[in-house]
């Protein structure tokens, strides 16, 4: 055992505002160390530098200033930033938003600890994505294909079911054959939400494949701004140091946004687009670009945030720069939503850019990628069709749009819309893709290989049956 | 603090009496509390596996479908429950080693070593704050050191607590082993 | 965190100052003199660089370019004397850089603050005298040329503002990088050099850009052109293909050198490009394409302050190739990121905001930044150009936002990125309607220009007439229109997926030479032309609309970049299709 550090405490507050306190007489505290107040109560909080000058200090705390007096108070400062301890001791548990234990076990312990911020990979140590993540859901692994090291968001609005999908694939995600993990981030969440993720996951939690950190409405807003940072840092080392992949689970980014605006706005600082700070683009690709792979080390660390887009609107600048940073976006629809379809996603706004790398043979299945295309295709076609005969009547229709307009309910029933607790394999969802292509006409079937084709219809799969 | 001015106080080491203070009720006292500990979580696992078998055996008399899932779902119940006894048998056992190691490290007062010790911690808030500063003992041990707008906390307690705080991943080897 | 009381003296530091304050990378040491604005001041133990960016009597303002966590008052500073340089070197082509021009492959895994000011390696070149002692030379001759064996090769010039006499040269063999290579008029050059990333390189003189840049993306080289020492602005939501857009221009484009700087954008795609680019071979050298590329790679997740330095110092590095002679293409992506950088930075010294809280600079940071374009003749006396292509994210795909506002003033060019055509597939998503280029008049001339501007001017009648019907045939059917307005329809179609689609996937159409951008558009134009005629000699129009184009329309995949007679064949088979239809 190593001699422990004696902290020196500073006493002297000279100000109380917002979320921070004004510190004087302090010698060597260095900007962004972590900072302990305790109060004359006894009672600890948590506080990170936000600026050093002289002999001042301004500290912003974790916790708030709610109910705070100026005298009686201690600060001790760390000499260094805020640190957690990683490694798998993570798993199985569940923790407040700043990794405080929330199911009754002692606290979280790591041999080792490391920095939440992170550090930036290497650009030139990267390794390009190239492997699947199946998510067990149809209208992902078949159109939009999750890829290991992706960070891939969807994009919701309020009274869409995002959450619980979010659950279902924090639930069911694997990369078959290899040790995977989910680090599961809830900011903002209703009570009755983080009930509802706990008890969903709990047989995850069990299997200890699983750390859930969850951030409700009523914890303090500060804290909202280092859940995703946490969920991260413990994501990273069981990754790259203990050879897993990672599945990161991130929701609701909006919360975490307007949180951030909150903090910004109580530091006084030039506000930017709809009054969120200038740096949100570069905050959020701070924590998007955690992801990746590392040339050289096993594992791999996926991201998947979740975002509300208020009133539906997808420039504003939470969606809007969270696209600017992802690979692309899983989009949910109000329309489908309304059909009673879950989960509903919008196939043609949506797009995983990283999809032509981790699916196909030898990743995913031969045939995946040109059956997505023609689906993708497909859609498009009967949207035009739908609209067109919403326009002018289904008269005007010719016999092909008449064939897309009809494939598209058996599109819904058939191949998106499944159970909120089953699991579809990959096959199985490839299935229900090719049975809803065969009810078009061989002949609008362009993108499938000839064989593929040939095959299919000879054997007594369900042919052109309109 | 610096690393510099931790290798200044560094031979002198005011820690030690707390140190030992730690690992005698670590030596002594954690197995036994491991053992509670373990005792504790074996007690809520068979009780949730009794739980479950009941479970199993009411879903046997219903419809094999519907028991398919009842099952399941017993299953998943009875590990959750396994998994927060266990959860919070670990938290039982840490809190009472916390206790434990405060009750021991008071004890030092009476060693025949603490003035010895006392006057080296006075010393180490002198070089922590400046000849100037006032140095007081704590009631329960140790010493407090005051100067300006400083303080440190040089109590039997606060130095006891630090090192437990420190201590981390040796602390989870009490329920891995 | 390193401790950072352990301060072990820099490398040439010329004074100590204290630290005053810090608040991220804003940092405020004590004036001790000697220090002057843009100069490079190394913070900590740690040696985090920093540039001055103000001066007041007693205090002086630095931005540090990358992470000050730890640093506190009364550690100290070290002004080192100098400005900001870009370390310029053989070594350039076929590496990837950091905001300073660090190497990565310096680095580990992971970017710890501080870690690229160790000493680099030892690096060392093969080099070839093109002078021998004696002989008078100029600013700007070629003193010979340096590279590894095999790799690409770099010349080395005398250096602007030293002339005289070559009094010593090395041998022609592997040398230290540092190793002096000539001496001329008693100024020692070697193959490495500093040069201060804010100042442009001398020129001989600039002149108008004249010869067109072929960029193998048939929308642009066939209607929105550019020319070698131009400048251009992408702006595109996400989603709409600008960085694929600006790949394929950076694989195909016929320019000598490409600085491709990604500023401020996604860790992976950064990844891809160096794998690609290594991989790739460059159709006019047959040699790697990664040998004709330096890529400077400033990720969103990097110190956001770097961002700012890497446009001026892809810019140095363009100009340090363009002095030897050469056509360098500079890709920025994206300015968006850059300016956010500027306004972050001046909310941190308390700037008073000008428009969505950007610096008032704004505006005339980016007119400086797109002026080091340009043709130039070189202190050499020979020619050479930098074309700047610029990305820009606009906020929810705003084009009225102050960046992409205040850039298309200063460029020759804008290509727009169309999200309604991404969103329909249509790639590249240039939008024919709000894209421009200035250059078209400078490139019209001569027997090809005036051709191409035939062309061009045909190409963009037929595609305005088709929009202008776009949103009637929405309304009431194309079924409903007269017969050569459905003609004018249909020529649309032909347009857009025969001639402006372009697969950046299929290894055919890729890329596209100006022979067979010419031919596709010819074979479009043509057959355009015999539907008309068709309809106007009495065929009804839904007997021409349906018949069979494919072979035109799949000719652009069928035939190779450089295939003409393929895309005639196609353009024959179609006119013989429609022949039959009499």
């Amino acid at each position: 055992m190593s001699p422990e550090r004696t902290p020196v405490e500073y006493t002297s507050v000279r100000e109380l505002r917002g979320p921070l306190i004004v510190v004087e007489g302090v010698g060597g505290v260095g900007w962004d160390e972590f900072a302990t107040i305790t109060l004359a109560s006894g009672e600890r909080r948590h506080g990170v530098v936000l600026e050093v000058r002289d002999d001042l200090a301004v500290v912003e705390v974790l916790e708030g200033t709610g109910g705070m007096d100026p005298a009686g108070l201690r600060m001790a400062f760390d000499g260094r930033p805020l640190t957690v301890p990683v490694g798998e001791g993570w798993l199985g548990r569940t923790c407040d938003g700043r990794g405080a234990p929330r199911d009754g076990g002692p606290p979280v312990f790591g041999r080792t600890s490391a920095p939440v911020e992170g550090m930036a990979v290497n650009p030139v140590r990267r390794q390009p994505p190239g492997e699947p993540v199946l998510t067990g859901i149809a209208a992902v692994d078949v159109l939009t294909t999750l890829v290991r090291g992706q960070k891939l968001p969807i994009f919701s609005a309020a009274g869409l079911p995002h959450l619980e999908l979010a659950v279902q694939i924090a639930a069911q995600a694997t990369t078959t054959g290899e040790r995977f993990s989910v680090v599961f981030a809830g900011m903002g969440l209703t009570h009755a939400d983080a009930f509802f993720v706990q008890e969903a996951l709990a047989e995850r939690a069990a299997a200890g494949e699983l750390c859930l950190l969850l951030n409700t409405a009523d914890d303090p807003v500060i804290e909202r701004i280092l859940t995703p940072r946490l969920a991260l840092t413990v994501a990273e080392h069981l990754a790259f140091d203990g050879g897993r992949h990672v599945l990161v689970i991130m929701t609701d980014m909006t919360s975490y946004a307007e949180a951030l605006r909150e903090v910004s706005a109580a530091r006084g600082e030039v506000p930017a687009r709809r009054a969120y700070p200038g740096y949100l683009y570069s905050d959020l690709a701070s924590l998007y670009e955690r992801c990746g792979r590392i040339v050289g080390r096993p594992g791999s660390v996926t991201v998947l945030p979740v975002l509300t887009m208020p009133a539906g609107d997808i420039t504003h600048p939470v969606p809007d720069l969270t696209g600017y940073i992802t690979e692309g976006q899983i989009v949910l629809a109000r329309q489908i939503h309304a059909e009673g379809v879950y989960p509903p996603v919008d196939a043609l706004s949506s797009l995983s850019r990283l999809m032509r790398k981790g699916a196909g043979l030898g990743r995913t299945r031969g045939d995946h990628l040109d059956v997505a295309a023609q689906l993708t295709a497909a859609l498009a076609r009967a949207r035009q069709a739908g609209e067109l005969a919403e326009l002018a009547g289904e008269s005007a229709l010719s016999p092909a749009d008449r064939r897309y307009l009809a494939m598209y309910p058996r599109y819904l029933h058939d191949f998106l819309h499944q159970e909120r607790d089953r699991t579809l394999a990959l096959d199985e969802s490839l299935e229900r893709a090719w049975r809803v292509l065969l009810t078009l006409p061989p002949g609008e079937l362009g993108m499938l290989p000839t064989a593929l084709l040939d095959a299919r219809n000879s054997d007594g799969s369900p042919g052109a049956v309109a | 603090m610096t690393p510099a001015q931790a290798r200044a106080v560094d031979p002198a080491d005011p820690l030690a009496p707390v140190r030992t203070a730690l690992l005698r009720a670590a030596e002594e006292e954690a197995h036994q509390l491991v053992a509670a500990a373990r005792r504790d979580a074996e007690a809520v696992v068979a009780a949730a596996r009794s739980r479950s078998t009941a479970v199993l055996r009411e879903a046997r008399r219903q419809g094999e479908q519907e028991g398919g899932r009842a099952t399941a779902d017993a299953m998943a119940r009875t590990r959750h429950a396994v998994r927060a006894g266990v959860l919070r048998a670990q938290a039982e056992a840490y809190d009472e080693l916390r206790r434990t190691v405060l009750a021991q490290v008071r004890l030092c007062r009476r060693e025949p070593g603490y003035p010895a010790a006392r006057e080296q911690l006075s010393d180490q808030a002198r070089l922590l704050l400046g000849p100037e500063a006032v140095v007081i003992e704590h009631p329960r041990g140790g010493v407090i050191g005051t100067a300006g707008g400083r303080t440190v906390d040089l109590s039997l307690d606060a130095l006891a607590l630090r090192v437990f705080d420190g201590a981390g991943a040796g602390i989870e080897s009490l329920w891995r082993t | 965190m390193a401790d950072l009381t352990a301060a072990e003296p820099p490398a040439r530091p010329v004074a100590t100052a204290r630290i005053l304050r810090v608040a991220g990378p804003l940092v405020e040491l004590e004036n001790v003199g000697g220090i002057a604005m843009n100069d490079l001041v190394l913070l900590g133990a740690e040696r985090v660089p920093a540039e001055v960016v103000a001066i007041t009597t007693s205090r002086v303002t630095v931005q540090a370019y990358e992470y000050t966590g730890g640093l506190a008052p009364g550690r100290h500073g070290f002004p080192l004397g100098a400005p900001v340089c870009a370390r310029l070197s053989p070594g350039l082509l076929g590496g990837v850089f950091d905001g300073l021009l660090r190497p990565l492959t310096d680095f580990g895994d992971r970017l710890a603050p501080g870690t690229g000011t160790d000493e680099p390696p030892a690096r060392r070149w093969a080099f070839d005298a093109a002078v021998v002692k004696g002989q008078e030379v100029d600013e700007g001759t070629v003193i010979g040329e340096a590279g590894n064996p095999g790799g690409p090769r770099t010349r080395i010039l005398v250096p602007p503002g030293c002339t005289g006499e070559v009094t010593y040269v090395a041998d022609s063999a592997e040398h230290p990088e540092d190793t002096v290579l000539a001496v001329v008029g008693g100024t020692e050059i070697r193959s490495v050099t500093d040069w201060p990333v804010r100042r442009p390189r001398p020129v001989r003189e600039r002149v108008p850009a004249r010869a067109p840049l072929t960029t193998g993306q048939r929308v642009i080289d066939l209607l929105f052109p550019v020319a070698r020492g131009s400048t251009v602005a992408v702006p595109g939501g996400f989603g709409t293909g600008k960085t694929l857009l600006l790949q394929q221009i950076a694989k195909w484009c016929d320019a000598d050198v490409i600085v491709y700087i990604g500023c401020g954008e996604r860790g992976n795609e950064m990844a891809d490009v160096i794998t690609e680019f290594a991989e790739l071979t460059d159709p006019r050298t047959g040699g790697r394409l990664a040998d004709r590329t330096v890529i400077i790679a400033n990720t969103s997740n990097m110190p956001m302050m770097a961002r700012e330095t890497s446009i001026h110092t892809g810019a140095t590095v363009a100009e340090y190739f363009r002095d030897m002679g050469h056509d360098v293409v500079v890709i920025a992506d994206s300015t968006s990121r850059w300016a956010e950088a500027l306004r972050e930075f001046a909310s941190r010294t308390g700037e008073l905001p000008a428009e969505e809280g950007y610096p008032a600079g704004l505006a005339s940071a980016l007119a400086a930044f797109y002026e080091r374009a340009g043709a130039v003749t070189t202190l050499g006396a020979g020619p050479g150009s930098v074309t700047v292509l610029g990305a820009v994210s606009p906020p929810g795909g705003d084009l009225a936002e102050p960046v992409t506002a205040h850039t298309e003033r200063c460029v020759r060019g804008r290509w727009t990125l169309d999200r309604d055509l991404a969103y329909a597939r249509h790639y590249p998503a240039v939008s024919w309607s709000h894209s421009f280029s200035r250059d078209t008049d400078v490139l019209g001339t001569g027997r090809d220009g005036q051709e191409t501007a035939g062309r061009r001017a045909a190409v963009a009648e037929l595609l305005a007439a088709a929009d202008r019907l776009a949103d009637l045939v929405e309304l009431v059917g194309v079924g409903a229109l007269p017969a050569p307005e459905r003609v004018s329809v249909l020529a649309g179609r032909l347009i857009r997926e025969g001639l402006l689609q372009q697969s950046a996937l299929s290894p055919n159409d890729a890329h596209c030479t100006p022979a067979k951008t010419a031919a596709l558009a010819d074979a479009v134009l043509a057959v355009i032309e015999r539907c008309r005629s068709l309809v106007a000699s009495g065929t009804p129009p839904d007997v021409v609309e349906q018949a069979d184009f494919t072979a035109l329309l799949r000719a652009r995949e069928e035939a190779g970049p450089g295939d003409a007679a393929t895309v005639r064949a196609a353009r024959d088979t179609v006119l013989a299709v429609l022949g039959e239809l009499r």
